[in-house]
């Protein structure tokens, strides 16, 4: 009898909970000190060497702490100077960087001209998602040890705003070789590499020799933690001081149990795609694209599926070059949707293929299947498609390549919330892209040109009238723009960097 | 006994080989890998580029013998998302995953013997009437779900256990528990039968008219040959703990093999998967023929020619 006992105390333990007599969450500031902070983050790494990163943007939510690039961007999504002042010449055809002459690397080797030409052409052959962005820029120059050019075969206005690049010391690689270079990254980041254990953590140290303002925080782990409720209940028992990628469904109860939360409208967009160049489908027709916008009751969905925490736009949002306030959102009213579909020949509404970027994104699966229901209500019937990622990304290649191409589909794609639309613009939307099945020689002609204007000043009223074809066009019919959730213990102050996809810097953690 | 062990492991070579073989086409075919690897706006150039280095345009029936090639070469690969070799990847994984699936059986197996045992001695009692119903329930329960209860009661509302991780001791409470439920229940009842049916056989019976003592009849002769089918089930609950162990370390962080296989899984690191796979694959089959040769070691009838 005495295995019965605990086993009772256990169900009475359960029942408790369940009743909501326990209180199933208590905050905790055990690993929230400057002396040892620990995040969970969901992503890890592919390589520690983001010079030779194969992969997305996974790696640099730790390792940009590690290794900085010649600018960033801030939290306000600004491009400032980071490793070196900048400054263009008048055609776009030059960049000219001049380096900070007081910055040296965690090995002690001085930061020169040399390591921002070994870094480029190291990331040009190893690092593919940079090789492709840096297509435009024909050689870099060493003009002296604190001053380096950029040469453009083309004039190329998406590359400030868009993805970093990364300095990595040339000294150091000299010395260590390949192997000690890719296991013990050295950067001239506020942070200094101490150890790695994969499929668990990094572990980082504050670098005394940093060149830029003070950070406060002095060792930090970053955990891997790939399953959401995990890091929740490490968050909630105290064992990490903050945590990103929170799912949707359980910001209210971190925020009634505390926890302070933070928001960050990033990349990707969730929306509506068409295949435009076939005359032989209904939504070869602009109406029948709008009147996809006007059947969705797109609030109904974020306020229901997603607890309200995502924003829809129907271009870009407020603050980001190119807005227009001008771009009324196109409510739900699907008496008007009817109605465009009676315009332009449909009036008993069509069959379509309808795929879906299956896995892509937390919530892209409840939102398709919402839609479909909300389509069915104007006659549309679609018949779903769900495909698994290599295949959606071929699939969309295909039919990118086609004239005659027959494509409705959900998927994530860059849109708001970038650093600057014109990298968005210029991979979803540009005829040439193999990645964009929406087509419009205007608006072709209109990236192309954006894509010479270095000056955003010159390049936002450009990128307005790009907008305005669009939503006339409803070339996409965005249903959510991606947030990412922080949430962090009590005493904790995070004001996450602007960026387009979601990163964590130590250096924007303080606490009370 | 020698022949049936080379037999045995010839037979083990032939099963190895059509799993590779499978997974290999299987992971190819389910989508390329090209295409999450690089930009999403990926030039054409780019594209051959990427399949020439990694000789994914070659046809796979000719990726997959010079797969086999560079296996016998001690060559595994390398892994396209670490960019390092698969067999490095593999092994800093699975000390991690040894010590978790080897605690879960061991605790599965000395716990279900021993409540077996006593149920089927007791039987009839509320103690043998609780473990079977406990033994229902623990087999019924979903992993996963009695993963994240586990967390939410002993780390997050108790503070008993860390939530998750490897960490020492104290970390592989919860998972190795929750991974040995489902064996345990089945190991749990296996016992229970097969040790009720052996005590009704003729044998027993004669050896109770002897006059033999109760607890003598169960120790020396009828546990004995009642272990034989809990053997033979141990044989196969191993391959359920290496499934398992791909969701228990999932929830619980466990930095083992078989999260590092969903995350390959996931990116179609295709090395990384044909490595873990031979791994795993190799370990059941090794496991299954220690079994099979304790089958002599417990019943001496039992002869392998």
């Amino acid at each position: 009898m005495t295995i019965v006992r605990p086993l009772t105390g256990l169900t009475a333990l359960a029942l408790a909970l369940a009743l909501g007599i326990v209180p199933a969450t208590r905050a905790a500031q055990a690993q929230a000190t400057p002396d040892n902070f620990i995040v969970a983050v969901a992503e890890e790494p592919d390589t520690l060497d983001l010079t030779s990163t194969s992969h997305a943007p996974g790696g640099r939510i730790t390792l940009e702490n590690i290794t900085e690039g010649l600018w960033r961007t801030t939290t306000d999504g600004e491009v400032v100077p980071g490793l070196a002042s900048f400054e263009a010449s008048p055609d776009g055809m030059m960049i000219t960087f001049h380096l900070r002459q007081d910055v040296v690397f965690h090995s002690g080797d001085p930061f020169t001209a040399e390591d921002v030409v070994f870094s480029h052409e190291r990331m040009t052959e190893r690092a593919p998602q940079y090789a492709r962005r840096a297509r435009n820029v024909d050689h870099l120059e060493i003009v002296d040890p604190y001053t380096v050019r950029m040469v453009f075969s083309r004039p190329d206005a998406g590359l400030l705003p868009a993805r970093g690049f990364s300095i990595a010391s040339k000294a150091y690689f000299d010395r260590v070789g390949e192997e000690e270079f890719t296991r013990h990254p050295v950067g001239t980041g506020p942070y200094e590499f101490v150890s790695y254990t994969p499929g668990s953590n990094m572990v980082l140290r504050r670098f005394d020799g940093y060149w830029g303002d003070a950070v406060q925080v002095e060792n930090a782990t970053f955990r891997f933690v790939r399953e959401a409720s995990t890091r929740l209940a490490q968050l909630q028992t105290g064992e990490v001081g903050m945590t990103m990628d929170v799912p949707y469904t359980d910001v209210e109860s971190l925020r009634s149990a505390g926890f302070g939360l933070e928001f960050l409208n990033a990349h990707p967009t969730v929306g509506i795609q068409f295949q435009t160049t076939n005359p032989d489908v209904p939504w070869h027709d602009p109406r029948v694209r709008q009147a996809f916008a006007y059947a969705i009751d797109r609030e109904a969905i974020i306020g229901g599926l997603l607890q309200g925490v995502p924003a829809v736009s129907e271009a870009v949002t407020e603050g980001e070059l190119g807005y227009d306030p001008a771009l009324e959102f196109r409510a739900y009213d699907p008496a008007h949707a009817r109605q465009l579909l009676a315009d332009a020949g449909y009036p008993n509404g069509f069959d379509m293929p309808f795929y879906i970027w299956g896995g892509a994104f937390a919530g892209l699966r409840e939102t398709a299947e919402a839609v479909v229901l909300y389509l069915q209500q104007v006659g549309i019937n679609a018949d779903v498609q769900t495909l698994e990622a290599s295949q959606f990304l071929g699939m969309l290649r295909e039919v990118s390549g086609s004239e005659d191409g027959v494509y409705v589909g959900i998927s994530a794609m860059p849109w708001a919330n970038q650093s600057d639309p014109i990298e968005a613009l210029t991979v979803a939307f540009y005829g040439r892209s193999p990645f964009a099945p929406y087509r419009n020689a205007d608006v072709d002609t209109l990236i192309a040109q954006a894509n010479t204007l270095l000056d955003p000043a010159e390049r936002g009223p450009v990128l307005q009238q790009i907008f305005a074809l669009m939503y006339e066009d409803a070339a996409l019919v965005p249903l959510w723009n991606f947030v990412a959730v922080y949430a962090q213990a009590e005493g904790v102050e995070f004001t996450p960097t602007q960026r387009w996809f979601p990163v964590v810097q130590l250096r924007d953690v303080s606490f009370d | 006994m020698l022949n049936y062990i080379l037999k045995r492991l010839g037979l083990a070579a032939i099963t190895i080989f059509g799993v590779l073989l499978l997974i290999f086409i299987a992971a190819r075919a389910s989508g390329d890998v090209t295409l999450l690897m690089l930009p999403q706006d990926a030039t054409d150039e780019m594209i051959a580029a990427f399949r020439a280095q990694h000789g994914l345009d070659q046809p796979v029936i000719v990726q997959f013998w010079q797969f086999l090639m560079g296996m016998l070469g001690g060559d595994f690969g390398t892994s396209l998302r670490y960019q390092r070799p698969a067999i490095e990847v593999i092994l800093q994984r699975l000390p991690a995953t040894l010590e978790l699936t080897l605690s879960a059986f061991g605790l599965a197996l000395v716990l279900g013997v021993t409540l077996g045992m006593l149920s089927a001695y007791w039987r009839g009692s509320v103690f043998d009437r609780v473990i079977r119903v406990v033994a229902i329930m623990l087999q019924s329960m979903p992993g996963f779900w009695l993963a994240i209860m586990a967390i939410l009661v002993f780390a997050v509302t108790l503070g008993w256990l860390p939530t998750s991780g490897r960490n020492g001791f104290l970390s592989l409470i919860m998972p190795a528990v929750t991974l040995a439920t489902f064996p345990l229940s089945g190991i749990l009842r296996m016992t229970r039968s097969s040790i009720l049916e052996t005590i009704e056989s003729e044998y027993v019976k004669f050896l109770r008219i002897k006059g033999v003592p109760e607890s003598t009849i169960l120790w020396r002769h009828a546990l004995r040959n009642a272990l034989i089918p809990v053997i033979a089930l141990c044989g196969l609950q191993l391959g359920n703990l290496m499934g398992g162990a791909v969701i228990t370390e999932t929830i619980f962080n466990w930095p083992g093999l078989g999260s590092l296989m969903i995350e390959s899984f996931v990116s179609r690191d295709y090395p990384v998967i044909q490595v873990g796979v031979l791994f795993i694959a190799t370990m059941l089959i090794l496991l299954n023929l220690a079994v099979d040769l304790l089958f002599c070691v417990v019943d001496p009838r039992i002869r392998y020619a």
